[in-house]
Formats: structure tokens, sequence, C-alpha cells
């Protein structure tokens, strides 16, 4: 009775808190709670599901998806592919304008291009780009884009966001510019700005060249999925992006709700650094995985798939043949004793140093905390030592991105329909933390990127799968049952599988 | 287990239930008299759990045959006529969408008439065939696999800037067409006639079906077009207040909408059983997932008939209404023909991807079903390989 007090009393503060500083209750804000707010908006260092979220909403790309994901202009009017197939010329929208008033012009386009090939920036994005040659400019809503070999449709590949130019003095950005705090996109939404509990409060561009039909939008974080669940119950947000499995069931049976499938195509794992001494022998990495019980860490957060690799069980490119592990201690005590450890007072030592290592995960992550206790608990009794770190946004991106500083992570990838790992396992991938290199699985990467064959780049990634989980960069967890929840109160819902967002401003709150 | 329970021995002292109203579904009159209910499955027992179970190639085993048309047998050729019916169509689907909106112009035409009648490598590995049928569809067709196949220099072919040298070679387009066929044949043999509305009204009981009423009205079937879309427009939907029932919307909102009208009409239902049953007909209705059996297999109804009318986001919503989400494998609360529907209403609005996930759950009780499988993930890479993937954390 007391909780629920508590939660009540907590849940009508929220309301009045969650209400930007700008709208009145008329407005009916769009409250979407996301696990963490996203640490940066500049869509170009996008790294994580909240920011390529919230940049849905405030940024544009040449083409995007229509509802039944088929390609169509956004920024672009219309285009016309070359003959020889190594160039196309856009004719761009010459009635879009930037947030703060300035013409959306060809010159933002070869800059964003011209910025996320800039080495010097590090654009997390900068893979999306590698097949373009140059962009030049024609006029100022006429430009070419010039490829490096044939492209069949190069206007599928033109779907990330564009950055206005005149925002930055040149094409080397820094992901600290003060842009990533008051971004300026063509977006159907506008950053207005943050509010005191972290939420971040976006409103209608007025100058949008399409009807939008939201006059707000507020990103409120609220880190405890528990909580995330009962405000949309009780009616205190209106969506939450990803509900846990264990919530499902409640909330499908709640006339006030609607459940959408939504970012399937996620796992969650353990990655090793590779360069760590205990991680470098293949033995200890096998004996790790076989020292966990992965049925038994999914259990207490919900209900899902365990996997074999680096695929959702459903994708084509899933390698059915490469069977999930099980727990096998005698077999990892054999494989322990291979590498050359022995057991003294129940740890696992060599060369007089008992096995200790770190998991480190973000904060935000959904259930983290329960994995990683669960983890720690299965290892401890098999004679490693555990300890753990939690990291935020800023420090995750430093340590993990930058410096690749940690033993172990736990964490998840989430992937649109491409399911492309190339960079996560190519060892030149912008994602390949672990430093994970085998030129047999950079070939086969390659190759699924070059091959115009649906068969054969099937078979290729099936092989991808195998023999990445013959080495063991990751211990391959599970996928979760996926879905977000909207109130019945939003209506024209129409979901995108991976960004959410994109025809949201045909949504509208009643 | 209460199901077990109640199917098999009828083990409550159930009393006549005090239904003050006319009872608006079959549900409605098993808590009215659980007596009855159990009575009827008493007959065949296995075949009924079958039934419940959503399993129609258990029921027809389990159903015996006999001289005069058995009600019971008619009713599992029922349930598989409509699985295959689904099957077949999204089958069809796929193909359409492999063959002719997404293969490219100078695409060998030979190549994609040989992946649309020939090889069925994958389906001879297979352990055993479910049925005979299959056997019989794979020897007609081995003959094409090693015979000419004049291709055709006009299939239509899409504009679409890919290379697509090998089309696939695999599975047979057709053979859950003929498969549907042939569950409609052994329909109409079973009840002596040859119109599927004089032998679907020789079924002679309602339970688990999509048909709301104890009887099926005469009204229903003659609105209806097909088997697989009975129960679509009953005229009990009004009286279950679902709005605009005779009409699929447009949009997937009102669909949406109707699908959300009809559960609060199951539920408004269900809690007024209290008042109207006594326990043990509630607690039938409660753990036989009766309500939502039924609204289930009404939703797939409309969502068929919107396939058919191309009403793809109203199908889109439907089918997804229709799913438990709580439950990912055939049993009492899905059938294998809410997955495939829902399959196919994501293939036709570009959820191809998506299509897969909604698949994935019944591959191991319908191993027939590897062959679409296959090719709807052949043809899920071949929408997005010019595509350049994007992963994020978290």
């Amino acid at each position: 009775m007391l909780n629920h007090l508590i939660l009540s009393t907590l849940i009508v503060t929220h309301l009045f808190v969650m209400l930007p500083a700008g709208a009145s209750a008329a407005t009916k804000p769009l409250r979407y709670a996301e696990d963490r707010a996203p640490a940066i908006i500049n869509p170009i260092f996008a790294t994580s599901m909240s920011e390529a979220r919230i940049n849905e909403l405030v940024f544009e790309g040449l083409f995007t998806d229509d509802q039944e994901l088929r390609v169509q202009p956004q920024l672009a009017q219309r285009f016309v592919l070359a003959q020889d197939k190594l160039s196309m010329v856009i004719h761009l929208r010459q009635d879009v304008k930037w947030h703060d008033g300035h013409d959306f012009t060809s010159k933002d386009v070869q800059f964003t291009i011209n910025t996320m090939r800039n080495e010097k920036t590090a654009s997390t994005e900068s893979g999306r780009i590698q097949w373009i040659k140059e962009v030049q400019i024609q006029g100022p809503h006429t430009l070419t884009i010039v490829f490096k070999a044939e492209e069949f449709a190069p206007y599928e590949r033109l779907q990330f966001k564009i950055i206005p130019a005149h925002m930055f003095r040149d094409s080397q950005v820094s992901r600290t510019h003060t842009f990533r705090n008051h971004p300026v996109g063509t977006g159907p939404m506008m950053f207005d700005h943050y509010n005191t509990d972290n939420s971040i409060s976006l409103r209608k561009f007025p100058g949008h060249y399409r009807t939008v039909r939201l006059d707000n939008v507020v990103m409120r974080e609220v880190s405890d999925k528990n909580y995330q669940a009962k405000l949309l119950a009780y009616g205190s947000i209106d969506a939450l992006v990803r509900v846990m499995p264990r919530d499902l069931s409640v909330l499908q049976a709640n006339r006030n709700v609607e459940l959408y499938p939504y970012q399937t195509n996620s796992w969650w794992y353990l990655g090793y650094n590779m360069q760590r001494d205990f991680a470098k022998d293949p033995n200890v990495r096998a004996a790790l995985e076989l020292m966990v019980d992965r049925h038994a860490l999914l259990k207490p957060i919900g209900t899902g798939e365990l996997l074999s690799g680096p695929f959702v069980r459903s994708s084509p490119y899933y390698n059915h043949n490469v069977s999930t592990s099980r727990p096998n201690h005698s077999l990892a005590t054999n494989l322990m004793k291979e590498a050359g450890y022995t057991m003294v007072s129940n740890k696992w030592t060599k060369d007089g140093e008992p096995l200790t290592v770190t998991i480190t995960t973000q904060r935000d992550l959904d259930a983290a905390l329960e994995v990683i206790v669960n983890l720690q608990t299965q290892l401890f009794n098999q004679g490693i030592t555990v300890k753990t770190a939690f990291y935020d946004k800023a420090e995750w991106r430093a340590k993990i991105w930058g410096q690749n500083d940690f033993d172990i992570i736990l964490s998840m990838w989430s992937f649109d329909r491409n399911e492309d790992i190339y960079e996560q396992f190519h060892s030149d991938g912008s994602r390949n933390f672990g430093n994970y290199h085998n030129p047999k699985v950079d070939s086969l990467l390659e190759l699924a990127t070059s091959t115009r064959d649906p068969q054969e780049k099937r078979g290729i990634l099936q092989e991808a799968h195998t023999t990445i989980a013959a080495d063991d960069p990751m211990i391959f967890l599970w996928t979760l049952d996926s879905y977000s929840a909207l109130s019945t109160k939003v209506h024209n819902v129409v979901i995108h599988p991976f960004y959410f967002f994109t025809w949201a401003d045909a949504w509208y709150l009643q | 287990m209460l199901m077990l329970c109640a199917l098999a021995t009828g083990c409550t002292d159930a009393q006549q239930g005090d239904i003050s109203a006319a009872p608006h579904s079959w549900v409605t009159a098993v808590a009215a008299d659980p007596d009855a209910f159990n009575a009827t499955i008493q007959a065949e027992k296995q075949g009924w759990i079958a039934l419940h179970s959503n399993d129609p190639h258990e029921a027809l085993t389990q159903y015996h045959a006999s001289e005069s048309p058995s009600p019971t047998r008619i009713r599992a050729l029922f349930d598989l006529n409509v699985l295959f019916h689904d099957l077949a169509s999204l089958s069809q689907s796929i193909q359409k969408r492999t063959y002719l909106d997404t293969a490219p112009p100078h695409a060998q035409n030979s190549a994609i008439a040989a992946a649309l009648c020939h090889g069925y490598e994958f389906m001879n590995t297979e352990p055993s065939s479910p049925d005979p049928v299959l056997d019989i569809r794979l020897s007609q067709h081995s003959a094409l696999i090693d015979g000419e196949m004049e291709p055709s220099k006009h299939l239509g072919l899409g504009e679409h800037p890919l290379q697509y040298p090998e089309a696939r070679r695999g599975y047979d387009p057709c053979l859950f067409v003929t498969q549907r066929d042939y569950w409609s044949d052994q329909l109409l043999s079973e009840a002596k006639t040859s119109d599927w509305r004089e032998a679907v009204s020789q079924i002679s009981s309602p339970l688990f079906s999509a048909w709301t009423t104890t009887s099926i009205h005469t009204d229903d079937l003659e609105n209806t077009d097909s088997p697989a879309t009975i129960g679509a427009f009953s005229s009990a939907l009004s009286a279950l207040n679902m709005a605009d029932a005779q009409r699929i919307p447009e949009s997937s909102e009102e669909a949406r909408v109707q699908a959300r009208l009809l559960g609060q009409a199951f539920d408004d239902e269900q809690i007024a059983l209290k008042h109207r049953s006594d326990a043990a007909g509630q607690a039938l209705v409660a753990d036989l997932h009766l309500f939502h059996g039924l609204k289930q297999k009404i939703l797939l109804s409309r969502a068929r008939s919107a396939l058919n009318n191309a009403q793809k986001q109203a199908a889109l919503a439907y089918a997804s209404e229709a799913i438990d989400i709580s439950s990912r494998v055939v049993g009492p609360q899905n059938s294998a023909n809410a997955y495939i529907v829902l399959a196919h209403a994501r293939v036709e609005t570009g959820r191809t991807r998506e299509a897969m996930d909604a698949l994935q759950p019944i591959l191991k009780s319908h191993p027939y079903i590897r062959g679409v499988y296959e090719q709807l993930g052949d043809l899920v890479v071949l929408e997005n390989i010019n595509r350049t993937g994007e992963s994020k954390e978290n």
C-alpha cells in the first residue's frame, strides 16, 4: 500500500515535471521515455539507439524509407543515374530551410560527406560514405555524386543525415563542438531546450515543408524500466521505446496501450578485449563460454532466444548448424588447464596470479545490473574473480570506443535490416572494440559487401557466423522479445523497425 | 492442466448456467453449459484437444473416418484447408515480390523460370513429409526438374537495377496451392458435396472456430468469399460492439481500434460470465483461453479479407492484434495461421525482414515451411543488397 502511494505520488510529480517549460497542457506533447538521454545530438557521431531516434526527429537525409520501406526522396527531389552507373545528379528540394532559417543547399550535402570522410573528424558514420569518391556542386540545389565503382541503386545508400555547413568552420568537426547541445536540422522537430531533469524538449519546426501534426515532443530519461512501464500504464508518458519482456503481458492486457515490434535485430554479448593477456588464449575464451549459464542469466530479465553467433535466429544469415554451447564445467576445467592455469584455493591461477577480470557495462543498458551480478556469481563459483564497472555514456565512449580499455564488456548491438556486421568484426571495423582479427573473416565480410547474389551473400555470412563463433571473440548471449509500447492517445502511429520516429510527423495526440 | 481435466473427464459438477441473454458466441455457451461441452468432446477427445491446440494435422489423425460424413473430420479438413490457404497466399506474395517486383530486367528468364518451377532439394532432405500429398506433389514435379522448361520471354519483370545472376533454385511456389486444393478436395469428398458452404454447414460444433455463434448463420456464410474468411463479417460482431464491423477500414489505426473494441467486448463478456455462469464454466473459459482463441480467429479472418482487398496496413494491424505475444509456440494461444498471416501482412507492407521474425516460432512445429522461409530470406537479402547497414549500441 505504502509502495503504491509512493509510486502514485512519484507519477503525479512526474506529470508536472514532464511538461516542457514552453508548452502548455493544451499542446499535448508526445512524451517518450529513454533509459538514458542521448549524450550528443549530432548524427555524424551517433553511437546509440537513443541518439539515432532523436536524430530521426531533428535531421533528414537525401532519401528515406516510406511506410512500406521503399526508398523515396526526402531532401532530394529527383535524381538521374548516369548510364555508366558511376555517378548521379541529384536535384534537391528548394523549399527546405534549416531550423535557424538558413536555406538548405547542395553545399550542406557536400560538407556532410566531406566531414564524415575527414579522418580527423572521426565520425562514427564514416563507413556509410566510403563508396563515394567525391561530391561536385552544380548549383545551389544541384549536385553530382561520383562513385568509386558502379552503383546500381545509390539512392538506397544515401539515407544518412545531413548537417548544416554554416554551423561549422571546416570539415574537421569535433565531437565536443557546441552543435551537439544546440543541434540545427531540417527535420520536423527542432531542438527547444534541455530541462533540469535531463529531459529534452523539441518543438514543431514551423518552416518544415510538410505538415507536422505533433506540436511538441519531450524525451524523458527514465532509467528504471519498471517505472517506465508504470508511467505508461498511468498515462504519464505516451511512448516507451523498449519494453522489458517481463512487462509485455501486462501491457498487452492494457486496452490503453498498443504494442509494436521494434528493434528486433538486437543481440546481447560479452565481448573480450583480445589484447588482454587472458583473452589472447583461445582456451580461456572457450572455457569462460562454457562456464556461463546463459539460460540462468536470461531468466530473470524475460523471454528471448539464446544465440550462437552475431545474428538473431530469424536472420537470413544465422547459421543454424552452429549450436549454442551449454555449460560444461569439466570441459571448461580441462581448457583452463591447457591454458596453463591451476586451481589454487579455488581460484584459477597462472604465474602466481589469480585470474581476475573486470566486466564493464553501460549504466543505461536494460537489466545489465541483474545480468552482471548473476554472472559474477557464476564465474566466482568456478574460480574466477569478477570485478564490475558501470560507465555513463561519456566514460563508455572514451574508455571503450576511444581507448579500448577494458577486459570484458557486456553490451548490446542493434542492427537495421541489413544486419551488417562488418564494423563489429572486420579488422578495420569502427566498432571492433575488442580488436578481433581474423583474415578469413575480413575476407568474408568484404565479399559479403561486394556480392550482388543474395544466395551467395547468405552463404558467405553464414560461414562468417561459423568462423566467428569458433574464434570466441564474444560470448553471444541472446536476443530479447522486443517491443515498443504507445498510448492509444497517440494516433496515426506507424513505427520504423529501426529508427522508430521516421514517420512521426504524421502522428498526433488526442 | 485444467484443460486436460475438462476435456478428458468432465471433472466438474457443472450446473446449467443461468443465461438471461442470448449468448454472443460459442464461448459463452461453453461457460453456460460445461456439461454439454464435456459431452461434445468426450466422443473424440484427442481430436478436440488437437483442435484446441491448433493442430489440425493431429486432429485429422484422431478423428476416425466413417462411411457417412464425419462432422469432426470435416472440421479438421476445413482447418487444414485454411492452413494451406494461408501458406499458399504467403508463398505467392513472396514469389511475386521476388520475381516481379525486384528482379532486374536483364536477369536470366530461364533462371527465374527455373526458380519458379524447379528444384526440391530442400524438401527432399526433410526426414519425413508431413503427409502423402507432399510426396505426390514432389513426384509430379520431379519430371520438370530434368525436363525441358521453356522459359517465358515475357515474365513481366519489373524495373530494378540489380544484378541477380543466379536466381535461387529451390522451392515450388505452387506447392502450397496444391496443398490447399488437395485439402479442399478432401473436405468436399468427406462432406459428399461439391459446395464448400454446404460442407462447412455440416460441421456440427463451432468449438474453437472463427464463427461466433452456436450455429453458423446462413447470412454469414453467404457473405463470405472463401472458407478462410468465415467469421470476418459475422453479424454477431456488431452485437459485440465492433464499430463498423461490416467494413474493413483503410487505415491501420481504424483496424486497431476495431480489434481493441472486440477485445474489450470479450473482456466485458468474461466479466459478465461471473454473474451468468458457475465457477466451472468461468474456469473453462479462462483456462482454455477461449475468448482469446475466438478473437484471434476472427481477426485473422478479417486480416485475410483485408489482404484480399489490398488493404495491407489494415491487414497488418489485424494480424498483429491477433497474436498473443506471451507465447511463441503453436498451441491454444497462437495458431500457426496467426504467424503465417502476420508474415504475409508484413511481406505485403514491405516488412520482409520482420516477416522472418513472424515465421521463426513455427519452423520446428511446421518443418515444411522451411522452403518458403528460405526464399523469404533470399528476398530480404535481395531487397537490401544495395543498402549500407547501420548498427548502434543498445
